[in-house]
């Protein structure tokens, strides 16, 4: 880049050595949306698993039954933030598919609103990942995706499905919302996997 | 298809950085490769740090016309990344980049600002805070070449936070436009009205009425295009003729 | 943060080398035809996302970053280009 502003640095700052290529360290935690922020009753909230057979189906009060796990986890955002030692709460997807029967390898998460985001059914097993209802101690807020969202913390933030209400199960993976858009389809961090 | 070679990225001079409002400052840049610009027009600003990261934001232009000199007023956000390094770090001598002329929805004369285009359409233009600068530059405009009748209602906090106060007040004193001061925290002394934000009433009062088929060009921050807006549609203008631009916030 | 049609002017003079600020294009959601300057525009961190202001419906989608820059138009049937100076 041959042009240069004088004296203009912009708002990032120094990456961290600790962290995954490219990330920097905050303390406090970023609000991102790319659209209105659903107002979801967790009354009128159910979360499914569909695969090619079947549709699993929990109420909220249903989910929590099921046994809810505390963990603290990294997480890093694709533009650039980490956040690490997060305290969270939620149900691992190991047992919400412990009952699920399914052939295909691949998920697509969709939310509330319409947003979605695709990750290979292995990804989401083996303790890796959650429906996370609480953060550091709080009910996850709408702002953060409440009152669940997927939380994937060994792969780029966005995974994180917000307002997460189902998973459905694909053939093959599929793009979901801003991978058709730029972004990695896979988005492991310490590969650096950012876009395609 | 072929590009029109003269929209495209700019190397501009800061020939002056002058004071516009306690918080804005008025930037008039020297841009030798500049096509010249409708009114109404906006363009990117591009920063760019020493390790290649870079930042783009949109401006609209006060200036029209074929001058390579093009003026910006830029407001500084609390907390933005871009506005207060304008406002408070740059300076004459500066060289930043630039993309543009952009925006040819937002021009007056309207259709890519062909002045062969009919001029003898009442225009009443809107603002709110530094979305004035765009039709400071269509009102600029529309008083160098004339056309029907000409109204502006501005609203903003202070008088002393108004953009452009001298050469609106000018347009006014030349009979070319009809300006309407609306003051949403202090007005000036003796003001007949208390300061509030605009109402419904309050911009049925300060603006051409729907019946005379005024286009309407209404810019300023997101909530308070999307209120007038609103209220416009429900003083029977039609849609089509009100145009909008929202500079963002909240 | 909220803006409007009228803030993909640049990005997209630069992909296409085409001002489509105001092009009528069509709603892939709900059919209707609206000037682009009028979609319902979010800027993030992550990328810009273009909505349908009748139904918000993606219309078009803008990611950049790592030196380079991708336009979606997942939800735009067709754009008006005809009216466009060339
Ligand atoms: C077509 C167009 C033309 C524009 N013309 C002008 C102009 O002539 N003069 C001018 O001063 N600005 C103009 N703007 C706004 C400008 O592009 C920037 O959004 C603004 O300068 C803030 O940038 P920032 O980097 O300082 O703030 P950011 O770092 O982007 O944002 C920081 C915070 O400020 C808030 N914020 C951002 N923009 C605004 C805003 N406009 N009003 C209030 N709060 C805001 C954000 O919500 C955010 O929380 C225009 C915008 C558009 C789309
Ligand atoms: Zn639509």
């Amino acid at each position: 880049m041959s042009f240069v502003t004088r004296g203009f640095s912009g708002r990032r700052r120094e990456p961290d050595a600790d962290l995954p290529p490219g990330q920097t360290l905050v303390d406090d935690w970023p609000v991102l949306s790319a659209g209105v922020t659903p107002l979801v009753d967790t009354a009128d909230w159910d979360f499914t698993i569909t695969t090619e057979t079947a549709t699993h189906r929990w109420s909220w009060d249903e989910l929590q039954e099921l046994g809810v796990e505390d963990v603290v986890v990294d997480i890093h955002c694709v533009t650039h933030w980490s956040k690490l030692r997060m305290p969270w709460r939620g149900i691992p997807l190991d047992v919400l598919f412990e009952d699920v029967e399914t052939e295909q390898d691949y998920v697509m998460a969709h939310s509330v609103g319409g947003y979605t985001t695709n990750v290979p059914l292995d990804e989401l097993l083996d303790g890796r990942a959650w429906v996370a209802i609480e953060a550091e101690g709080e009910p996850l807020t709408p702002e953060h995706g409440g009152p669940a969202r997927l939380l994937v913390p060994h792969l780029y933030f966005w995974k994180s499905a917000k307002w997460v209400r189902g998973l459905t199960m694909m053939d093959s993976d599929e793009p979901g919302f801003w991978e058709s858009a730029g972004y990695h389809l896979h988005g492991d961090p310490w590969k650096e996997e950012r876009y395609w | 298809m072929t590009r029109r070679p003269s929209v495209g990225w700019h190397v501009a001079t800061v020939v002056e950085s002058s004071p516009e409002t306690p918080s804005a400052r008025r930037l008039v840049l020297d841009v030798p490769t500049w096509p010249g610009n409708g009114a109404g027009a906006h363009l990117d600003v591009r920063l760019t740090a020493p390790d290649g990261y870079q930042a783009t934001r949109s401006y609209s232009v006060a200036s029209s016309g074929p001058a390579t000199r093009v003026v910006l007023a830029v407001d500084a956000v609390p907390d933005g990344e871009i506005s207060p390094f304008l406002v408070n770090e740059v300076r004459a001598g500066d060289q930043i980049e630039l993309h543009g002329p952009l925006g040819r929805y937002f021009l007056w004369p309207p259709g890519d600002g062909d002045p062969d285009s009919d001029t003898g359409v009442p225009v009443q233009l809107v603002a709110g805070g530094s979305g004035v600068v765009p039709l400071y530059a269509i009102a600029a405009r529309h008083a160098e070449v004339g056309g029907g009748e000409l109204r502006l209602a501005y609203s903003v906090r202070t008088p002393a936070d108004a953009f452009f106060a001298p050469e609106l007040t000018a347009l006014v004193g030349a009979g070319r436009l009809r300006l309407d001061w609306v003051y949403t925290r202090a007005t000036p002394a003796g003001w007949s009205r208390d300061a509030g934000r605009v109402t419904r009433a309050l911009l049925q009062e300060n603006t051409i009425p729907a019946t005379h088929r005024p286009t309407v060009y209404c810019c300023g921050p997101t909530p308070f295009v999307e209120a007038v807006a609103g209220w416009l549609l429900e003083l029977g203008h039609a849609p089509e003729r009100i145009l909008t631009e929202r500079f963002g916030g909240s | 943060m909220q803006v409007d049609g009228n803030a993909l002017a640049g990005i997209l003079e630069d992909g296409f080398g085409l001002d489509l600020t105001g092009s009528r294009g069509r709603c892939a959601g709900c059919s209707g035809i609206a000037v682009l300057a009028t979609a319902v525009v979010v800027v993030t961190p992550m990328g810009t996302v273009a909505r349908c202001a009748a139904c918000e419906h993606v219309l078009i989608t803008v990611v950049t970053g790592g030196g380079r820059t991708w336009i979606g138009l997942p939800g735009l049937s067709a754009i008006e280009v005809s009216a466009i100076e060339v």
